[in-house]
């Protein structure tokens, strides 16, 4: 059989990651393509724009909890920091004071970068997750994970899925009777 | 990959708990609570959810009479499409929707077994990023002083290297010879410094003889 043509892709902003990779979503002609990499191996997930019925963000809280996660880390890095540098002042005239420079540089060290990781953490804004419902069930998506590309890859995605499957009905329309299970 | 239980065409459902959500209570711009979990959600409902497919592969398909086109594989029924890749008639019961095609069966299970199908192949390995990877990883830091296998693993890096030079990349970012370039690059200093330690340590104890 001859090989089917390779689909042109299209980068949709934002990014994710998860215990699968990093993940991103891929706009082809006709479905929507998540990739998950962990640089070696990329695996796909295909959602074809015909069978896609719902696109869902989620709020999530792991922007609190990795908030927690860097301002606790941080906190007590930087404490002890403060402690040991402290504890060299105060006996600056001893030998050994020097030498506490070394774990004071290798905690401050970790202060510093949970402080910035907690400042990128907060500047990212709500984290969230986006969700694709098709005839076979709810597919959570590992990316964009954060609210502000993911209302940005919505906007795209429904587009492109109105623009194949055609407007939705207007409100006033009744939804299906809950009869027909789909299977594909 | 994770699946939730399959859904009843035209009811809306939690993503996080299952809970039966209003018919409209989605709403594109603004969030709304789910009733039991509580979970803050917005999004759109499209066309597919208030028409279920009419795709649906049936057991049976329509016998064909007299006069009419029938199914490659099936002669007593009636063709509805050709196969997009061979041309076959195909009955409903052989058609193999993928993606936008419509395919049969023998296409199908060829196409799953060389990656022709760029529609179902689940996932690639990146030789290239393999090769990139272990060539510049040895070089780092700690791992230059394991240099005796340096030549083992800038071996290796060529090799992978070359292997994945012919073979098909990421499906959205193409081959990324660059990747295959610099472990070619990486590969052959590692072999270059483990050559290079070995010399070294020859001519050094030669002259302390």
């Amino acid at each position: 059989m001859s090989a089917s043509p390779t689909p042109s892709y299209r980068k949709v902003r934002g990014g994710g990651y998860t215990w699968k990779g990093h993940g991103r979503l891929w706009l082809a002609e006709d479905h929507l393509l998540e990739v998950n990499s962990t640089f070696v191996i990329e695996s796909y997930r295909r959602f074809f724009f015909q069978e896609v019925r719902a696109f869902v963000i989620q709020r999530t809280s792991v922007r609190r909890i990795w908030g927690w996660v860097f301002g606790v880390v941080g906190g007590i890095a930087g404490f002890i920091t403060g402690g040991i540098l402290w504890g060299a002042a105060v006996n600056r005239h001893e030998d050994w004071h020097a030498a506490l420079y070394v774990p004071a540089g290798f905690f401050g060290l970790v202060a510093l970068v949970c402080l910035v990781m907690w400042i990128i953490n907060l500047t990212l804004g709500p984290s969230c997750s986006c969700q694709v419902l098709t005839p076979t069930g709810w597919y959570a998506l590992s990316a964009p994970r954060r609210l502000g590309p993911a209302g940005q890859a919505q906007a795209v995605i429904a587009g492109v899925i109105q623009a194949v499957q055609g407007p939705p009905p207007s409100p006033s329309t009744p939804p299906p009777p809950p009869s027909a299970v789909a299977t594909t | 990959m994770s699946t939730a239980a399959p859904v009843e065409s035209g009811l809306l459902t939690c993503p996080a708990c299952g809970t039966a959500l209003g018919p409209y209570g989605l709403d594109a711009a603004n969030e709304a609570a789910c009733p039991k979990c509580h979970v803050r959600l917005r999004g759109q409902l499209f066309r597919a959810w208030w028409t279920p497919p009419a795709s649906v592969p049936t057991e049976k398909s329509a016998p064909a009479m007299e006069g009419e086109a029938v199914c490659f594989f099936h002669p007593t029924n009636r063709a509805a499409l050709p196969c997009d890749s061979c041309g076959r008639f195909l009955c409903t019961v052989c058609d193999m929707p993928v993606g936008s095609r419509h395919l049969c069966p023998v296409c199908l299970s060829k196409g799953m077994g060389k990656e022709k199908l760029i529609e179902i192949i689940p996932r690639r390995f990146l030789w290239g990023r393999a090769a990139f990877l272990i060539g510049l990883v040895p070089l780092c830091g700690f791992f230059i002083f394991l240099w005796p296998i340096l030549f083992a693993s800038g071996g290796v890096t060529v090799i992978l290297a070359l292997i994945g030079w012919g073979r098909p990349g990421s499906l959205v970012r193409g081959k990324q010879r660059w990747a295959s370039i610099f472990g070619i690059l990486f590969g052959l200093l590692q072999i270059g410094i483990s050559v290079g330690f070995f010399y070294f340590i020859a001519y050094v104890s030669s002259h302390n003889k």
